[in-house]
């Protein structure tokens, strides 16, 4: 059994600040205010806002796969699936957006929320595993 | 329309949604960083071993493919939607491409670095790890990100 606490460090730091970070603050600022208004994650995040956190957290993890101990080919395969599990991610806010202000649509919240959500667990989830293989490349020199 | 015509929901052919495939490959995800994390010297040593028999490829592939008709007849069942005969067929043939697409691009490195031309022995350990879940994570996610851009232009869906 072998800890990558440096790994669980840097994504934990960022679903702190991206995810926890905003919900926190918006209870916070309910009650406050006294307001009955009680966020969830669901209502912070209802727009597909998750999606942004993603893409940051992939560039972050694009960052750092750059400078990784790999031959230049697996750099840029790695670099292409980060970079389009993130993008997707993205997606799921830019699509949203465009349809509510462009169309005027007024789309299901539940399910843009329930799709920005799965690929922001996909998101975190390769960030994670990929900073734990970098880690475990730096830990076997 | 009058309502003796309208589809019903078994003969209707299921949509894929950009998030189906997101909840499988993290989930494969995490499994995988849990066996680097349980063993991390016998799981990697393992699949090094797997690579240089030539069978981690095809071993990829097969379980992506697995998985990822598996993962659509769920989706099709959970929705009480028909399965499309041309997306079962795009789904396979994308698990095998993207699959082959990665092999093809970075066995070369590490086939020099298999016959110790660039490489120690760790580093190529290392590379296999890397490779083995990245080509995994692609060919799990992407068929069906492919699959979400393009099915408006095939027919029969709704």
């Amino acid at each position: 059994m072998w800890l990558p606490l440096q790994s669980f460090g840097r994504v934990g730091l960022f679903f702190s600040l991206g995810v926890l970070g905003p919900w926190i603050m918006a209870r916070l600022w309910a009650r406050q205010r006294g307001s009955s208004y009680r966020p969830t994650l669901a209502s912070v995040f209802h727009r597909g806002e998750l999606g942004l956190v993603s893409l940051g957290v992939a560039a972050a993890v694009i960052w750092d796969v750059g400078a990784a101990p790999l031959s230049t080919a697996l750099i840029y395969a790695v670099t292409f699936v980060v970079a389009a599990v993130g993008v997707a991610a993205g997606a799921a806010w830019v699509v949203i957006h465009c349809r509510a202000v462009g169309l005027g649509a007024n789309d299901d919240a539940p399910r843009t929320f329930r799709e920005s959500r799965n690929l922001a667990f996909l998101t975190f989830s390769v960030a994670l595993v990929t900073e734990i293989l970098l880690e475990h490349a730096r830990w076997l020199r | 329309m009058n309502s003796s015509e309208k589809v019903s929901p078994r003969q209707r052919a299921v949509r894929i949604r950009i998030g189906d495939s997101a909840i499988m490959a993290a989930v494969v995800s995490l499994v995988y960083g849990l066996c680097v994390i349980a063993s991390p010297r016998v799981f990697p040593e393992i699949l090094a071993a797997q690579f240089e028999r030539g069978v981690l490829t095809t071993g990829i592939g097969l379980l992506a493919l697995a998985l990822n008709l598996g993962w659509y007849w769920r989706i099709a069942k959970r929705r009480q939607a028909s399965l499309n005969a041309l997306t079962v067929i795009a789904l396979v043939v994308l698990s095998l491409f993207f699959t082959v697409c990665f092999s093809v691009l970075v066995n070369n490195s590490m086939l020099k670095a298999v016959a110790g031309i660039e490489h120690t022995y760790q580093q190529v350990t290392e590379e296999v790890l890397v490779y083995t879940y990245m080509a995994l994570v692609a060919s799990i996610f992407l068929p069906y990100l492919v699959l979400r851009l393009t099915q408006d232009y095939i027919p029969k869906t709704d």
